[in-house]
């Protein structure tokens, strides 16, 4: 073993060596909420008064916003040990598309698709595969959609396999596929989720955006590598995010341009997003939208940098300098039977998205 | 509803001055802040060794932001209040106000850091507030004059600090990402 590889190694055993303490320490954290709660049941006598009761919801207030921030920094943890190179894959970018220069794709548009929280896995669910068909079929020849490009892991690999949790979300699954309770199974497909939105949150945290962002934006350019992609070739890349997936796309968008050496466009679907992202080089940014989305519109609450009543922000000084487009939906919501995966609405939203791409292939073209 | 309030603080500034825990928590608070950017320094690609030295090194500097904005209070004190200056006992006895910023190190979460900062921040500036009122007897509204300038000069050094960390930890990946692709 040389001994480059052997401080690997030893970095490598050292940052497992600190994820299992965080393990344990959260893992302790719960021992001790369960213990209180077991405390409050005998006392739930003294609870019903409104001093004890507030006294408790303090305490769990708190105790949430410590658990909150310790997931937090532990999904944080993993993006940087990534970035320093401490896991199998070390996110350099050299020599990409090299091997692409004599079997290059006949494809010129490559549309890369960012599903929303609610993915765990590479495969997509039937409505939103089926929604995926509609858009493959609409879009032009000269057009590739890429699919199954899981936004929010950093490796190749999705939760199911990734490095240092891959026990806790095989667990997570299995329980959510077959256990026979709702609630249990609800609470599964939550942690998923909530594990997602932390992932959406780091991207859109100025501080640890950049480093994850050049990791999705890598993993990304490495998939088209796969396809055939070669910058001579290629007119540009498309993001289309749906949901969280839009911050995954805006927050990766200058990056990935740099990487591919084209064009990036980005198109939101029911996004939510921060703008917090360097969009400074990104030319064309399209939102479609429902007129009755609640989550979108709570994003904007959740992002204050997008209200106009801060004119200084990065996405509202963006949108000084270049023309946002804007395709609203009547009716449309955020997910189910109205949602942009519907039956209902599921042209409409193709339709939109497809003009968009139209538009602005027409914009680049030289007067 | 104001008198309750008036009585609940007098009685946290009780509580604040029975601690009684010395400057060795402005230590403790400093290695909590440094601690809490671990990150940028990992952006910075420095070796575990360097990361310990600047750890440590960012532990001492924000612990002297925080004596600073202390002994900046000891002198709004000796001038607007005319109590006589006592740096070292006024130092010993405040710095139980910091006891929030051991919490510090929870703003490495993401998103919701802002909050958490803010959060502590504002309770570090209430505390201070509350041991001048139980300390010297001065009303909180003065306190909170006599406060805020020390509090506004650590709020800038410790600022100052972490964003220099992160702009030359932006500064890393930006040379890293250009570099790999003119390869």
């Amino acid at each position: 073993m040389t001994r480059s590889n052997a401080v690997v190694q030893s970095h490598r055993h050292g940052i497992r060596l600190g994820a299992r303490v965080l393990i344990s320490v959260l893992v302790l954290l719960g021992i001790v909420l369960l213990i209180g709660f077991s405390v409050v049941r005998r006392d739930a006598a003294s609870l019903l008064q409104s001093g004890s009761l507030l006294e408790l919801l303090a305490w769990s207030g708190g105790v949430l916003v410590v658990v909150l921030a310790l997931v937090g920094v532990y999904s944080v943890m993993v993006d940087f040990v990534f970035w320093e190179g401490w896991m199998q894959s070390f996110p350099d970018a050299t020599g990409l598309f090299v091997d692409n220069e004599h079997k290059q794709s006949t494809h010129r548009h490559f549309l890369v698709y960012l599903d929303g929280i609610h993915q765990s896995e590479e495969n997509h669910p039937p409505r939103v595969q089926g929604f995926l068909n509609c858009l493959e079929s609409e879009i032009a020849n000269d057009a590739l959609l890429v699919k199954g490009i899981e936004a929010y892991t950093i490796t190749n690999v999705g939760l199911r396999a990734a490095s240092y949790s891959r026990w806790f979300w095989q667990w997570l699954f299995s329980l959510q596929e077959h256990h026979p309770n709702g609630f249990v199974r609800f609470l599964c497909s939550f942690c998923v989720q909530a594990n997602n939105v932390i992932k959406v949150g780091i991207s859109s945290d100025r501080r640890y955006g950049p480093v994850m962002n050049y990791e999705l934006a890598l993993k990304i350019a490495r998939r088209l590598e796969q396809l055939h992609f070669h910058p001579s070739r290629a007119s540009r890349v498309i993001l289309v995010g749906y949901s969280g997936g839009a911050e995954m796309a805006i927050g990766t968008a200058s990056i990935l341009q740099k990487l591919c050496c084209s064009p990036v466009q980005v198109i939101t679907v029911c996004g939510v997003f921060s703008g917090n992202a360097a969009l400074e080089s990104i030319k064309d940014v399209a939102m479609v939208v429902g007129s009755k989305d609640p989550v979108a519109a709570f994003g904007r609450l959740a992002y204050p940098g997008r209200l106009s009543l801060l004119p200084l922000t990065n996405w509202n000084r963006w949108q000084r300098s270049h023309s946002l487009h804007r395709y609203q939906i009547e009716g449309m919501s955020h997910n189910g039977s109205s949602g942009p995966f519907s039956e209902a609405f599921r042209q409409k939203v193709v339709a939109e998205i497809c003009l968009e791409l139209e538009r602005s292939l027409v914009s680049s073209l030289p007067d | 509803m104001i008198q309750q309030l008036s009585e609940r603080l007098v009685s946290m500034g009780q509580v604040l001055l029975a601690l009684d825990t010395g400057v060795g928590l402005l230590i403790a608070v400093g290695f909590s802040m440094s601690a809490s950017h671990l990150f940028s320094l990992l952006a910075n690609r420095l070796t575990p060794r360097q990361i310990f030295l600047h750890m440590v090194m960012d532990a001492l500097v924000l612990s002297l932001a925080l004596l600073l904005c202390l002994i900046s209070h000891c002198l709004m004190l000796a001038l607007l209040e005319g109590v006589p200056l006592q740096p070292i006992t006024f130092g010993n006895r405040m710095a139980v106000a910091l006891w929030p910023g051991l919490f510090y190190v929870l703003v490495a979460a993401p998103y919701v850091s802002d909050l958490i900062a803010v959060a502590l921040l504002a309770s570090i500036h209430l505390n201070m507030m509350v041991l001048v009122n139980a300390m010297y007897g001065i009303p909180l509204l003065h306190a909170f004059v006599i406060c805020l300038p020390g509090y506004v000069v650590a709020l800038l050094l410790v600022g100052a600090l972490f964003s220099q960390r992160w702009r030359s930890s932006y500064d890393t990946l930006a040379k890293e990402v250009a570099l790999q692709i003119q390869r």
